[in-house]
This record gives C-alpha cells, structure tokens and sequence, in this order.
C-alpha cells in the first residue's frame, strides 16, 4: 500500500484527479457563477493539456513552460471534442463535456519524465510569493474598478422614442378594418433624459385631420414611461394613411404611419 | 558588433567589474513585487486618461495621460527585460506584469459588452453555440466565422460550464490568450536565441506590433489563433533544439497539435502559420544541404509544415470552402490598388487623414518602420558576416567546436523566423490603399514576431556594446573622466536609454498606427463609426425592436445600426452585396427594383431601419454598408433627405417607431402596388 502511494505514478496523479474532483463539485454544487468558474477552470483548462504534457514526455523538457502550454493544450483538447461530439452526435453538451473529457484525460497522465521536485521550502516560499502577488493583482484591479467607478464619465445626451404599442408594434403591414367602426390603437412614449408631460397624440387622415376627435394626452406609467390609446374611426377607402403625431403644445416631435383597408375590392391592390 | 556571448551569458553572471551584491530576503521579495504598485500608478493613469477622452471631447490630454501611464509600466519591463544583470525570476514577473497591463486598455474600452465590429459577431456566435450546442450556424455579420468555430467553443464551454455570461467568460479567455501569447514570445525567443534575457527583449518587441494592445485582445479569432501560432513555433524551435529522437518526436507531435489546432479557430492565422513554417522548413532544408543542421530535425520540421498545410487546406476545401472567396478580394484589389498607385493612377488613401491623434503619435507612426528597418538592416548584415565567418571555418582546417558553437548560435528557426519577419516591409506600402491597409497592418501581428527574432541580438548588442561612447573623441581628451570603467558603464547607458528610447517610440507609433482614436478611446458620438455610433438611444431602438418584435428578425440597416441591433436584439442584418443591393433602398429615390423586392420579400425581410444622419454626414470609416457598396470612400454623401423620408409615404412601409434619429419600417410588400389616398403615388 505504501508503495503504491509513494509510485510515482500515482503521485503525478494526484493533483489533477484532485482538481477534477474540485471542478465537478464546482459545476454541480456552487450556484455562485465566479466561485464555480474559479473551481473549474483548472479542471477544463489545465487538466487536460497536463495530462497531454505528461503522456508525451515533455514536461522536464518544457521547464517553466510546462503550464502555458498544458493551458493551449487543453484548450485544443476542448475543441477537438467538441468537433467528435458534434461529428458523432449532431450536439455538443458544452456544460459537462469538458469535465467528462478532463477526467478522461487523466488516464494519460503518466509520468515518463516528471520533472525533478521543488523542495517543500521551495514549494512554501513559491506559494507564499505567489499569495502576495496575487492579492496584489488583486488590490491592482480594485483600484481600476474604484476609479472607474469613481472618475466622470461621457454624459450621453437624451432622447425621445414614439411607437405603437401592443399587438401594434408588430403590426404586419397594411391593416384590414370594418368600415365605420373603430380601431384601439395603443402608442408608447419611452425617453431618457426628457420630460414626457404635456404631451399629446393627434392623429390625421390621408393629410387631414380626422373630425371631432381630439389630441389625446400622453400619461405616464409607473416606470416614468409614456402611453396613450387613441380611438381610430375607420372611414371607407381603398387605402388611407393614419398619421400619429406626437406633440407639445402645437409642436410635432415625433410620427407614425398605420395604413387601413376598409375595402377588400380587387382595385385596391392589396 | 557582436552578438554572441551577450545571449548565452547567464541572466545572473557576475562581471569582474561589479563585486557581488548581498541583499536580504525582505529586499529581494520587495524588489519582486515592485511591479505592483507601478502597475497601480499605470493602471491609475490609464483610467484616468480614459474618464479624460470620455469627458473632454476633443483635448488631446487624454493620449497624453495615456501614454505616461502605459510607459509606467513598460519600461521598468523593458529596462528589467534588457538589464544584464537580472534575475530570471525579476525577468518573468516584469514581463507578466506587463503582459496583464497591456490588457488593460482594451478592457477599459468595453468592460461590460461586445463593443467592436468583429467582437460583435463573435459574441453572438458564441452566446447561440452557448445556448444551442450546435456548431456551424450562420452568423449575421461575418458569415465566414460559423465555419470557423473554435474560439466559440472555449468560449461558449467557459460560459457553459462556469455560468459565467458569454461576455465575461471571453473576457477570463482573452486574458488567458493576451497573457499567453507573450510568455510564449518569451519561450520562442529563449529556445531560438539562447538566454531568457533574448526571449524577454524578444517578448517586448513583439508586443510593440500594432495589433497586439487594441486588435488581438478583442474578441475574435485571430485574438486565440495567433497565442497557438507563437506556441507551435516554439515547439519547432523546441524540437530543432532537442538532441534525442523521442525529445525530437514529442517536440513534433506538440508542435503538430497546436499548429493544427490553430485549423479550426481562424483562417488566416492557418495560412500564415503554413507560411512561417515553410520559411523554417527551407532554412532547415539548407543548412541540412550545407550539413550545417543536425540530422534528424528537417523530418519533424517538414512533417509539422506539412501536417498543418493538409489540415488547413483540408479545413477550407471540405468545411469552409467560402474562405477563398472571403479573403481573395483583400489580397487581390490591394495589390491592384497598389499598383495602381505606384503607377500614378491614383487611389491611395491620406494617412492619418481626418485624424484626431496627437502629432508625436502620428511622427512615431511614420518613425517606427523605418527604426525596425534600420536594425533589421543591422540584423541581416550580422547574419550575412556570422555565415560568411561559419563557412569560411567550416571549409577552414580548424572547424570544429568553433563551427557548432556557430551552429548552437544560428539554428535554422532563427534564420526562418528571422527571413518570415522580413516579409513585414513589402507590407508596409499597403497601407497606403484603403483595400490593403487592414491586412497589411494585421499581418505585422504576425511578422513583428520574425521580426523580432532578427532584431533582438542587434538590440542586445547594441545595449552591451560600449561603442558609442568609446568612440566619442572628445571624452577621450578629457582626463579627469578618463577611467575606462566609466566609459564603458556610461555607454551602456547611453545605448540603453537609445534603446529605450526607440521602445517608446515602437510602442507609441504602432498603437497609432493601428487603430484609431474612436476604436481605442471612449468619447462623443462619431456617425459611421463602429465603436463611436452606439448611443443610448440606438440600444433604446434596438431594445425596443427585441422587446415588441422579437429576435432572430431579418432587417435591412446600416452597417452601424446593425451592430447595434444584433447585440441587443439578436437580429440578422442583411448582408448587401452587387447581388443583392439592399443598399439601392437608400441611396435610391423612388421603388425598388423588382428584382430586390421579389429577394427581400422572398428571404422574408421584414423590417427596414433607417439612421436619417444617413443623408447628412458622411460616415468615418468612409462605407455605409460593406467596403463594395457604390460610392464607398466618397466625399459626397450621395443619400439624400428625399430617399429616406420617401418611406414614409408609402402603404408598403408603415412607419412603426421613429425616434431623434432612428425610425423602424415594416415591409408589406403585398401593397408595394398600392395607392394610398393623400399620399400621391404608390410608386
């Protein structure tokens, strides 16, 4: 038994399978999106190129480039499955490939020239340096995420938005209505950096203005956005050009056109 | 000038001259992390140069801010880089500090969203891929990349597996690659040249290339494509080096993994990759005719190449056959346009035209060739005197040692490597024609690499050399300085500083030359540009489109509004083309052709949106669609205020949305006949 854990073999196995198991637990039990990044991202980006170093003999030979390129390595692996499910299956399951692939690699991990052991001071002091630098980085990249926080940044200027609203807003085209009845036409107003009050919606047909009907008032809705239904009298004619106008005061700002048939004669064209 | 002995001289030698120094542990972990707070005043710097281009329009304070941040940081790099006497620990954590910063302006630019044009797209493809598992879709805006899908399925397989959003997962991935790429310019230029001081220099060099901050750390193939390129390298230059046939095979078959794994990720970077190859394989090929190489390193050297040019062309000719298609007009109207040029006939394009870079941006701009040209110069004639002084030995009575010393110091990837970079000076007048300037200046991402190989010794001979100060004569004449130690020292820091000097100025000039201020700063709204013409009220119009519209719709827009409209509302722009000239809806007044309508309406367009600056400004990138459309790069807008408020007149398009600027048209084309009363003519 105490052989077997001492082989080498196994000793070349043991971080890799230990950071499979870490990044299956990561996938499977962490909800929190960075933490579970943090815990596979070994398992899928390194695992499998080490694995791929050790097989092939070159992680003495590659020294201090042994981890780079154990990274590129497994990133090669990662698509080359995902080239073979998608050639066998016609689907990739992005999601669990990777970690299935990651555990697969480890039967590869041999070590036919593992590279000569830092002495466990050596280990400690590297961790330690590592520790500090990267709590460093750290600190690096929360000054620049304070500042950006903090420094001025571009004013972007407002603007106001007139649409149809409801069934409207995708209204397919020229629209088919009963002579003489009425169409319910809701219209939205959305802005950023405008004052929606006071505004109206008229509403003219073919160029004219339609009789007794009146601008309706735009109200605003919780989210401080505009809306409006105006009540459309439909007049008999091939085709007419309903015209929305939005309004302050007697000043047009913004327009929409709705074109309706009431007429489903063969000269309409429509 | 001599090179040899400065690369192999261990990064820690002690010299007769500088006693050996004792420092404590605090002080040797202090020095370690010194790249720390300097990365924090950079760092600090360059946001603010930011906070400064977003809010002060058109002050060049800005660039001026910019740059003082990123030398900061860059040259302590490149001092600890060429410095002597350095540990190699120092080396690597100065050139990884820098490797990290160097991203960060590209990551200020866009830190939430996809932001540039390619970026865009291949967002959007991995954000599908993510959500699909399906590989090969079609995409809206670069149909060629569906067929390319490698860097989608990293990026897609992070998201996937971490629940990180597509961005951020091809955020942590470029990161990876940025970093990557340039610890592997370290290694490459270690393996060639010999000492890790070369790989650092060799690092920094290639960092300077105009691709490298802005360009290949956005989200796009090449930005993954171009870290297996510089790798595979290195394992050829591994293998070249190895002195056993297994170490020579594993070298082969790692080499032969990420070169043709580069196949599947990005076209380009393929050919590219076949072609650098190529150039090492008959640099092998010649000096194992002169039985200058080693036996047993042309095989692998030719089996990598020839493994990477069977995937490649198997790649293109059975998946993405559209790839000749794709990048046959880029090389063939620039060397058109060139010669065109070059004949006198015109169509050259200003650089710098209409630029808002500051004028020591644009002199280092037009500075930096001819500063690589210069040392490269120095770099052949090198070369050319190593091979005549290694012939003459290797024919001379007493070759020997002194022959495979000369051997150890010009392995045939540093002469390949070394003739590859070279092919960055045809290059250098394509820039000067409006098809040629993008690939020329994509190209030096790569042979800035070559280059760099071929100009580091030079560097580093110069850095070492006392020469210049030797021989000043008037220093000489004065007796009180006379000690030679202090010439010596003092010319190396002459030199160094000239070295750093020009570093700066690398740097500065081809950032410049790379992209312009819109790409690399934030600011006031610019029409027709791709970074520059999103505006909240564009992603309001595009959210209002997803929202009551839906996704996946087929519009028909403007290049610009169209980014905008596939990052917010997943639609599909139409790609126009002299086939199908979606773009006569705008440049045209009056009824479309029947032939576009029956298209349109047959591929089921059904909403066209319309930007009304259209018939007012000229946009900056000079095309409102795609490169071909008529009256590219004109000087007269030729779309006027009639062709695109003629929409709102017809039963065939009703006006849906209209906002400052934008209004959104639904096609009915069922009533492209029709007449409407009041409004004159269906036409």
């Amino acid at each position: 038994m105490r052989d077997l854990i001492r082989s080498p073999r196994l000793r070349a196995l043991a971080l890799p399978a230990a950071l499979v198991a870490v990044g299956f637990v990561g996938r499977y039990a962490v909800p929190w999106p960075v933490l579970r990044a943090v815990l596979v991202a070994p398992a899928v980006l390194w695992v499998p190129g080490h694995c791929v170093v050790g097989a092939l003999g070159l992680r003495a030979a590659a020294g201090r480039w042994s981890a780079p390129l154990a990274v590129l390595l497994s990133i090669i692996v990662t698509i080359a499955a995902a080239l073979v499910s998608y050639a066998g299956f016609g689907y990739v399951p992005l999601g669990t490939m990777p970690l299935w692939v990651s555990l697969g690699s480890l039967l590869l991990a041999a070590p036919r020239a593992p590279a000569p052991a830092a002495t466990p001071r050596e280990t400690v002091r590297a961790l330690g340096f590592g520790t500090a630098f990267g709590a460093g980085a750290l600190a690096v990249a929360a000054l620049v995420a304070g500042l950006v926080h903090v420094l001025p940044s571009q004013q972007q200027p407002g603007y106001l938005a007139f649409s149809f609203g409801g069934d409207f807003a995708d209204v397919p085209g020229v629209v088919r209505a009963q002579a003489g009845g009425m169409l319910d036409i809701p219209v939205s107003v959305t802005g950023s950096g405008q004052d929606l009050s006071g505004l109206t919606v008229s509403v003219a047909r073919d160029g004219k203005p339609i009789a007794n009907t009146d601008p309706v008032p735009v109200l605003i809705d919780a989210s401080g956005q505009g809306y409006a239904h105006v009540q459309l009298p439909i007049a008999t004619a091939c085709i007419s050009r309903y015209s929305f106008t939005l309004q302050h005061d007697a000043t047009s700002l913004r327009l929409l056109d709705l074109y309706v048939t009431s007429s489903s004669s063969a000269g309409c064209h429509v | 000038m001599t090179t040899t002995g400065v690369l192999d001289q261990p990064a820690t030698a002690p010299t007769p001259q500088d006693p050996p120094r004792r420092r404590t542990t605090a002080r040797r972990a202090a020095l370690a992390l010194a790249p720390l707070p300097t990365a924090a005043a950079g760092a600090a710097l360059v946001t603010w140069s930011y906070s400064l281009a977003a809010t002060r329009g058109a002050d060049e304070t800005h660039y001026l801010v910019f740059w003082l941040g990123m030398l900061t940081v860059a040259v302590p790099a490149a001092t600890a880089a060429g410095a002597r006497r350095t540990s190699p620990r120092t080396r690597l954590i100065w050139i990884l500090t820098y490797a990290v910063f160097s991203f960060l302006p590209k990551l200020l630019r866009n830190p939430s969203q996809p932001l540039f044009h390619d970026e865009i797209a291949h967002w959007r493809q991995s954000a599908n891929l993510a959500a699909s598992g399906q590989l090969f879709q079609p995409d809206p805006l670069i149909g060629i990349i569906g067929k390319f899908p490698g860097l989608h399925i990293v990026v897609a397989t992070i998201s996937d597996v971490s629940g990180l959003s597509v961005w951020r997962s091809a955020v942590v991935l470029l990161l990876i690659a940025h970093v990557t790429a340039l610890l592997g310019a370290v290694a490459l230029g270690e393996a060639v040249l010999g000492s890790l001081r070369a790989g650092t220099v060799v690092a920094l060099i290639y960092s300077f290339n105009s691709s490298f901050m802005y360009f290949d750390t956005q989200l796009g193939y090449e930005s993954l494509a171009i870290v297996l390129f510089i790798w595979c390298l290195f394992c050829v230059a591994k293998l070249q080096n190895a002195r056993t046939r297994r170490g020579r095979l594993a070298w082969t078959a790692a080499a032969a993994a990420l070169g043709c794994g580069v196949v599947p990720i990005h076209h380009l970077t393929s050919l590219i990759l076949v072609l650098a190859l190529a150039v090492v394989s008959i640099a092998t090929a010649v000096r194992r005719r002169w039985q200058d190489a080693p036996a047993g390193v042309l095989a692998p050297t030719l089996a990598v190449t020839g493994l990477v040019a069977v995937s490649a062309g198997l790649w293109i000719a059975l998946v993405a056959p559209d790839t000749v298609s794709y990048l046959s007009p880029y090389f063939g109207s620039g060397l058109s346009q060139l010669t065109h040029l070059f004949s006198g006939s015109g169509g050259g394009r200003t650089l710098f035209s209409a630029s808002t870079e500051p004028s020591y941006e644009r002199l280092a701009a037009f500075a930096s060739p001819l500063i690589v040209g210069v040392l490269a110069l120095a770099g052949l004639l090198v070369l050319r005197r190593r091979a005549r002084a290694g012939r003459a030995r290797h024919t001379g009575p007493s070759s020997g040692d002194a022959w495979s010393q000369h051997m150890a110091d010009w392995p045939p990837t540093r002469i390949g490597l070394g003739l590859f970079g070279l092919l960055y000076f045809p290059s250098v007048p394509f820039i000067l024609v409006s098809s040629g300037a993008e690939g020329a200046r994509r190209s030096w991402a790569f042979t800035y690499l070559g280059l760099a190989i071929l100009i580091t010794p030079v560097v580093l001979g110069l850095i070492d050399s006392t020469g210049l100060l030797e021989k000043a004569t008037w220093l000489n004449r004065t007796r009180w300085l006379d000690p030679a130690r202090w010439r010596a020292r003092a010319g190396r820091r002459v030199t160094a500083v000239a070295a750093l000097a020009a570093s700066c100025v690398l740097l500065i000039g081809n950032v410049a030359a790379g992209l312009n201020e819109d790409y690399r700063f934030p600011g006031p709204y610019v029409f027709g540009s791709d970074t520059r013409s999103i505006t909240p009220e564009l992603v309001g119009t595009a959210d209002w489109f997803g929202q009551h519209i839906g996704t996946n719709q087929l519009i028909v827009t403007d290049r610009y509004t169209g980014l905008a409209f596939v990052r917010e509302a997943d639609a599909w722009t139409a790609a126009p083309s002299a086939g199908f000239p979606t773009y006569d809806l705008y440049f045209h007044d009056g009824r479309p052709p029947g032939s576009l309508v029956q298209e349109l309406s047959s591929s089921h367009y059904a909403y066209l949106v319309i930007d009304r600056r259209m018939a007012t400004e000229l946009p900056a990138i000079g095309v409102f669609f795609e490169p071909d459309e008529p009256f590219a790069y004109t000087s007269r807008d030729p779309i006027t205020v009639g062709a695109l408020a003629q929409y709102e007149n017809y039963p065939w398009t009703t006006l849906l949305y209209q906002s400052d600027d934008y209004a959104i048209y639904r096609f009915d084309f069922g009533a492209i006949g029709a007449h409407a009363t009041g409004t004159g003519t269906g036409r």
